[in-house]
């Protein structure tokens, strides 16, 4: 069976490597940073080395509390945040567009945010985004621009 | 002599693009993807995820990806691992990664040496073309 973008958005095996692979990611420049090997590593962390080996392989999916535990012991938080899985989508599909294709659709989403671009008075392409979609540019627009206009105030 | 061509796989996106080797037509990742057994379905969509992030730059463990290339290579030969399934890939300038073969765990001895065929064939192609 072939996946198609979003049937592979909406797995769980996405979401897992990705969670996965930025606990290693966060893990290994610590020890690089700090010039540890992984006995003193484990060691500082309280697990025993072949767990942390577990952990370096990708392979955590463990409680969540060690999840906590891991990242403070490395001067780090996780933080979580929840999103409506059709803005994910959404967000997915803007962040493949060129910057012209994004001006085109009044949008610039790059940083986390969504700003007005430098023509306002262009419509949203209907060729990419479906009438379900449009307004939800249009809510995150509006959005922005209340976010904007109390920052200038 | 067989026909080459590569088709993006649409599902993967980042900085770097993935594609899927034809042969005579015939995708390697499309056709392996359709004729995998339920129980695997898991990991194929785990290979994708792990793909996905290699396309996106970013570093993964040796257990889930890593460099084969032979020494004195000079086009490089990546492996992509989940518990039984096998994917051997080769990296071409200016172009992205290129899916060559999948295969299972337990018939790599055999899949790699017919990936480095492969591979040769698809090159040769490739110069014979310019």
């Amino acid at each position: 069976m072939m996946i198609n973008r979003e049937e592979l958005i909406r797995s769980k095996e996405y979401w897992l490597e990705n969670i996965q692979n930025a606990l290693f990611v966060e893990l290994e420049n610590y020890i690089e940073k700090n010039n540890l090997n992984k006995s003193k590593f484990a060691k500082k962390l309280g697990v025993s080395k072949s767990y942390l080996s577990q952990v370096l392989n990708g392979n955590f999916d463990h409680k969540l509390s060690k999840l906590i535990e891991l990242s403070l012991a490395i001067d780090k938080i996780p933080i979580v945040r929840f999103e409506n899985i059709e803005n994910c989508l959404l967000l997915d599909e803007v962040n493949r567009l060129t910057i012209t294709e994004k001006y085109d659709i009044n949008v610039n989403i790059g940083f986390g945010y969504t700003t007005k671009s430098l023509d306002s008075d262009i419509e949203p392409k209907k060729s990419v985004f479906d009438e379900k979609n449009k307004k939800q540019f249009t809510t995150r627009f509006s959005f922005a621009e209340r976010k904007n206009n109390k920052i200038l105030a | 002599m067989s026909k080459f061509a590569l088709e993006k796989i649409k599902a993967i996106q980042g900085k770097q693009t993935f594609y899927d080797l034809k042969v005579n037509g015939v995708g390697q990742f499309e056709s392996f993807s359709n004729e995998l057994e339920d129980q695997y379905i898991s990991e194929l969509v785990t290979l994708n995820a792990r793909m996905d992030l290699v396309a996106n730059l970013n570093r993964l463990p040796k257990e889930k990806f890593r460099d084969i290339t032979p020494k004195k290579e000079t086009v490089k030969e990546y492996e992509f691992k989940t518990k039984h399934l096998r994917l051997y890939a080769i990296h071409i300038e200016k172009t992205g990664k290129v899916i060559v073969l999948c295969g299972y765990k337990n018939t790599q001895k055999s899949d790699i040496p017919s990936f480095r065929s492969l591979k040769s064939q698809f090159l040769k192609s490739l110069n014979d073309d310019k």
